[in-house]
C-alpha cells in the first residue's frame, strides 16, 4: 500500500507526536511513544525512532507477531492518522536519524513551552539515548481524529 | 509493578490530557487511537469513554484485555495501564459524572454536539507500568 498525502503531510508538520504499538502472546496490546519517523522512498516503509529504552516495551512482542500501528496525532487539534503493517526489522539509530528527529521533538517542545509549561519535562524523554529506528512495511491506513468517521480507511 | 491506582495518578483522571488507547483484535492487529477520558472509579477500577471507537469497541469484544497510557497533567508522569473489560453502562452515576466531563471536554474544543457518549466501558486494572516520571524514562 503506498502512503497517502495525509500521512506525509502530517510527518512534515512540527506539531504532531507519536505513539506505536504492537501485540504480546498474551494477546495484550502493547504501546510506547515514538520520537519520529520518516517514510522511506518506495512510499511503502517506514521507519520510526524512539530511545532504546522505550523499545523494549514493544521488543518482546516481536517473538509473537509482527503486525505493528503508528498513530500521528496533531498536539493542536488532534487531527490523527493510523499506520498499519508488518514488521521488518530494527537496528541502532545513526546520528543522521538522530539529527533528524531530534529537530522534530525540540520543535514540540517549544510548542509545549509555548503553552506555558515545561517541554522539556514533558517531552524531553523522547531525545534519550541510546535509540533504535525500526522499519516496517504499511498495509493500511486510517484516518484517526476523534470525530465522526473516525475509523475511515485512506485510500489515496 | 502495581496493580492499583495510587493518589499521584489522580490527575491523569481529570480530562486535561487525553488518553490513548491501544486494543488488539483477536488476530493481533493493534489498533491505537486517542480517546477523550479515562474516569476514576476506584483504585481497581476505571471507565473508558466510549464515542466513536469502532474499531476499538469490536476488537474489546473480541479481546477484552488492553492498554491506555494516561499522563499526568502537574507531574507529566506516564503510565501504562492494562485493563480487562468488565461492563458497558448507559446510565447510571458513572455514566453521569462521565458525560459532563465529556461535555466540558467538548465545550472547550468547541465540539459541542459532537462529542456524545454512548457509553462509559467499565474496566478492571490488572497492571500499571510507570513509563515516564520526573521528565526520564524509568
Amino acid at each position: 500500500m503506498l502512503l497517502s498525502d495525509k500521512i506525509k503531510k502530517a510527518n512534515a508538520s512540527s506539531d504532531f507526536v507519536f505513539w506505536a504499538a504492537n501485540v504480546g502472546k498474551n494477546g495484550i496490546c502493547d504501546l510506547t511513544r515514538v520520537s519520529g519517523f520518516i517514510i522511506d522512498d518506495d512510499n511503502e516503509h517506514v521507519t520510526f525512532f524512539l530511545p532504546k529504552k522505550l523499545f523494549k516495551l514493544i521488543e518482546p512482542n516481536l517473538s509473537a507477531g509482527s503486525n505493528m500501528s503508528l498513530l500521528m496525532a496533531s498536539l493542536k487539534d488532534f487531527e490523527s492518522y493510523q499506520v498499519k503493517g508488518n514488521y521488518i526489522g530494527h537496528k541502532n539509530c545513526t546520528e543522521e536519524n538522530v539529527d533528524y528527529y531530534r529537530l522534530k521533538v525540540l520543535k514540540i517542545i517549544d510548542i509545549i513551552n509555548g503553552m506555558g509549561l515545561d517541554g522539556n519535562n514533558v517531552f524531553g524523554f523522547l531525545l534519550e539515548q541510546p535509540s533504535i529506528a525500526v522499519t516496517f512495511r504499511c498495509n493500511e491506513s486510517y484516518l484517526q481524529t476523534p470525530k465522526p468517521g473516525t475509523g475511515t480507511k485512506l485510500i489515496d | 509493578m502495581k496493580t492499583k491506582i495510587t493518589p499521584d495518578m489522580l490527575p491523569a483522571f481529570q480530562g486535561v490530557i487525553p488518553p490513548t488507547l491501544a486494543t488488539s483484535s483477536a488476530d493481533g492487529m493493534p489498533n491505537v487511537t486517542y480517546i477523550s477520558h479515562v474516569h476514576y472509579i476506584d483504585e481497581e477500577h476505571l471507565a473508558i469513554s466510549r464515542q466513536f471507537f469502532n474499531k476499538s469497541w469490536k476488537n474489546i469484544i473480541e479481546n477484552p484485555v488492553f492498554t491506555v497510557a494516561v499522563t499526568c497533567p502537574e507531574s507529566f508522569c506516564l503510565w501504562k495501564i492494562n485493563l480487562k473489560f468488565v461492563e458497558e453502562r448507559t446510565d447510571g452515576q458513572v455514566f453521569d459524572e462521565m458525560d459532563m466531563v465529556i461535555q466540558a471536554i467538548a465545550s472547550m474544543q468547541g465540539l459541542e454536539g459532537i462529542f456524545k457518549l454512548q457509553s462509559a466501558v467499565i474496566c478492571k486494572v490488572e497492571s500499571i507500568q510507570t513509563l515516564v516520571s520526573n521528565g526520564k524514562i524509568v
